[in-house]
């Protein structure tokens, strides 16, 4: 038995220390409160200053309403998932043309520095001031209205396909960048000899892109497209911002976390269900689309055959 | 794999640190608003500016620095907008009783000028503290509700000394125990002889007593573009006109020859919903109940018509395009405006080319729209100083007459507007039209007892956000626009039933 070394783990525990009793009073504790408060019956009068409250427990009677047949949820699910994928996808398109080309070994851009700046720079913006920029511009009196209006002589948020359209747009217009310098860092992290090699045997450039450059990126597209999803999942600022909190036309514009900010001030154990719903959806589809992106299993076939 | 993995942690780390600079961006920011929340000016409209004084303003009611203090050196004043601002800053001194100090403040203008004013730092000693948020979503209420429940328990420099409230939310504030009576104030009923009726109705609470006071009434008018009433109707006499808007089927057909000539009669939705809310013959809500009235559903029916048949201009109320409308060439032919619309509103975004180009006249019915009234709250403790202001701005006469004369508010004193119209008053902005006399008409007709209820201002905004859809024809029907009412409204307000 020698116990010479001496051990630092402790330290180790000591600094993360304050992560966790942050992450318990802040993240975790109020996570218990909303499944909590999501079994209650809780109405508050908004209506009176020292708001006269009323709870008593309600058994699993929120999350049936929220399955009721004239609840806006469902269709509040599949504005967000609508809006998100219509941002989604030029996003990752676009995402992936800029960043082969940034990186391509032929193509030698120049003043590569200028471009990511550029591209990177919707981002920094505030997203409540890019949603109040389009807003301006689309009306009746903004610049792009002789592009984009309505038939019926109005703005086109005043339209279904319009405002998601916008919104979507938005989304894809403050994020792009930031997925095109995450997947310029995956791309470099490929070894060149792998490009160079096949160049050598005489393969076309889509070729390489699909042969090599997609198999290797696989775990940070998943990690994009997880991100992605759980931060469309959470879309809010925009959508609010462009129908003025409405969700309107005819509520086709309706987030989910929109349906919480209207309801917490008055039904806090629906919105709370609401919240407990969103956070079982993330989980699951965060899940799945890790199963199916995840680069280990092949990795145990391939050492299987070696 | 490795350098993957660093990758990530690279990319991961840099998000969290920027994520982190962020939020020190957002902090500083808002200290800095913080501080400089007195003198930084930003119109109603500026939504984005007073939610950083929201944040402020929370920001503030934690941080509990000065608790020692007993003696309180700060006047607290919770407000929308810069309106009541501007009138104290401008009328408190040399009129009030106390000493007051004063420094300069430069006001940014929606055009990007600014203006050189002059704004209270502090009067008997005290400084005065502005705690703006917006309007818009309830946002005001909330952060208001926040303070009030905290008050009993702030420390001397942080309690709430008075707030400001709007008719549509004034239920809410006037029987909810936060006041002090004005009478306990020291302001008698010789004080208030001379204020009009209705503007103490709001502001009086189920056992009879006065909790809150306005220095305007907010009678409402027709203003319409004197260019196009000439050149559609042959005149622009305020009289004449009159009689083409002098009830709803007359101001339909007048729309109709407005329409020949390219020009909408009313620029958007929302316009006419007061005219129409304010002569409802019920309230909102009954003991939760919640009830459309007839003329609501009458606005909604006449405004579908007006935007089918091309009536108006398709905007909503305080949009770019609504303010685009009061422009003098902006295809519009009139306005709802009460009192401070004209000068707050219609006058800023007209423009010097408007300016004298638009009349009033009275309308189709008479209505009221919006008002500003103050109440002390229950833990005040700078009762003299709030009383004092309130006795100024609400019950002087001398006060009143040079507060109307010179920004065309509508005062809430009798005396002083009779003086006012007997003494051959001209607005210049409307081309010299004594529009206060026509005003002192409207005022005498404003009856809200019992019409009044503390969620008016969600079944407004709900109201008009569901039927703009129905207008648009997004929304098949009205019941359609009213099932989409009540979902929205019940989603605020769970305690809220339909029959």
């Amino acid at each position: 038995m020698k116990r010479k070394s001496v051990s630092y783990a402790k330290w180790g525990y000591i600094f993360l220390a304050p992560f966790f009793i942050v992450y318990i009073i802040f993240s975790l504790y109020p996570l218990i409160q909303t499944f909590y408060n999501s079994f209650l019956s809780y109405v508050v009068d908004r209506g009176s200053i020292f708001q006269s409250t009323k709870i008593e427990f309600g058994g699993l009677s929120n999350y049936a309403s929220c399955f009721s047949k004239d609840e806006t949820l469902f269709q509040s699910f599949l504005n967000t998932i609508i809006m998100w994928i219509l941002g989604f996808i030029p996003q990752i398109a676009v995402s992936l043309l800029l960043a082969t080309w940034f990186t391509d070994l032929r193509l030698k851009i120049k003043a590569q520095g200028f471009f990511k700046t550029v591209i990177y720079l919707p981002n920094v913006i505030m997203a409540s001031a890019v949603a109040f920029m389009f807003q301006a511009m689309l009306a009746r009196t903004g610049a792009l209205y002789g592009l984009f209006h309505a038939a019926n002589d109005t703005t086109i948020l005043n339209t279904v396909w319009g405002t998601r359209g916008t919104v979507a747009f938005i989304n894809f217009l403050l994020w792009y960048g930031n997925t095109t310098i995450l997947l310029m860092a995956a791309i470099m992290g490929i070894d060149p000899g792998l490009y160079e090699a096949a160049q050598i045997d005489g393969a076309t450039p889509s070729q390489t892109f699909w042969k090599i450059t997609m198999p290797l990126i696989r775990p940070i597209l998943s990690f994009v497209l997880v991100t992605s999803m759980i931060g469309g999942l959470q879309m809010y600022d925009v959508p609010a911002l462009l129908t003025k909190d409405t969700g309107n036309p005819i509520g086709k514009a309706y987030t989910l976390i929109m349906e919480i900010q209207q309801r917490k001030d008055s039904d806090v154990g629906k919105a709370s269900a609401v919240c407990v719903l969103i956070f079982i959806i993330s989980a699951v589809l965060g899940l799945f689309t890790m199963f199916f992106l995840d680069d280990t299993r092949e990795k145990k076939k391939k050492r299987r055959k070696a | 794999m490795a350098k993957l993995k660093r990758v990530l942690a690279g990319a991961l780390s840099l998000c969290m640190v920027g994520s982190m600079l962020t939020a020190c961006g957002d902090s500083s920011s808002d200290s800095d608003s913080k501080s400089s929340s007195s003198k930084k000016d930003s119109s109603a409209a500026a939504a984005s500016s007073s939610a950083d004084s929201s944040t402020a303003d929370s920001s503030k009611a934690e941080s509990k620095e000065v608790k020692s203090a007993d003696d309180d050196k700060k006047i607290v004043i919770h407000c929308w907008n810069t309106e009541f601002k501007e009138r104290l800053d401008k009328y408190y001194p040399n009129n009030g009783k106390y000493e007051v100090e004063t420094e300069e403040y430069e006001k940014k203008g929606d055009d990007g000028s600014t203006t050189k004013l002059t704004q209270i730092k502090k009067i008997n000693g005290k400084e005065v503290v502005w705690v703006q948020n917006t309007n818009e979503g309830g946002v005001y209420q909330d952060k208001l509700d926040e303070a009030l429940r905290a008050n009993a328990s702030a420390s001397a420099d942080e309690k709430v000394d008075m707030f400001l409230i709007e008719a549509d939310y004034a239920m809410k504030y006037i029987n909810g125990g936060v006041t002090t009576p004005v009478k306990d104030l020291g302001i008698g009923d010789d004080d208030l002889k001379e204020q009009y009726k209705y503007t103490q109705d709001v502001a009086t609470d189920t056992d009879g007593n006065l909790n809150g006071v306005s220095w305007q009434a907010t009678p409402g008018c027709f203003m319409y573009n004197a260019v196009y009433a000439k050149e559609v109707l042959g005149t622009d006499e305020p009289d004449k006109v009159q009689e083409f808007v002098k009830d709803w089927d007359t101001f339909k057909d007048t729309a109709a020859k407005m329409k020949e000539k390219g020009i909408a009669m009313l620029a958007g939705f929302d316009d006419a919903y007061r005219v129409f809310s304010n002569n409802a013959s019920a309230p909102w809500v009954t003991d939760d109940k919640v009830q459309i009235d007839p003329q609501l559903k009458a606005w909604a029916e006449q405004t579908k018509e007006f935007t089918d048949k091309g009536y108006n201009n398709k905007s909503s109320l305080w949009s770019p395009e609504w303010a685009a409308c009061q422009k003098i060439d902006g295809k519009t032919f009139g306005f709802f405006f009460s009192t401070w619309g004209i000068a707050f509103t219609l006058k800023g975004n007209t423009g010097d080319a408007g300016n004298g180009k638009w009349r009033a006249c009275y309308g189709p019915q008479s209505y009221f729209w919006g008002g500003t009234w103050m109440c002390a709250t229950k833990d005040i403790n700078s009762q003299a100083e709030v009383a004092d202001i309130m006795r100024t701005i609400t019950c002087n006469k001398d006060v009143m007459k040079k507060i109307t004369e010179g920004e065309q508010d509508y005062t809430n004193n009798k005396a002083a507007i009779k003086e006012i119209v007997d003494g051959g008053y001209k607005f210049d902005f409307l081309g010299g039209q004594n529009h206060i006399a026509l005003l002192a008409e409207n005022a005498e007709k404003i009856d809200l007892t019992g019409k009044l209820t503390a969620y008016d201002q969600d079944c407004n905004e709900k109201f008009q956000a569901a039927m703009k859809d129905w207008f648009l024809g997004n929304t098949k029907s009205y019941d359609d626009a009213v099932a989409a009412f009540k979902t929205e409204l019940t989603k605020k307000n769970a305690n809220l039933k339909f029959e």
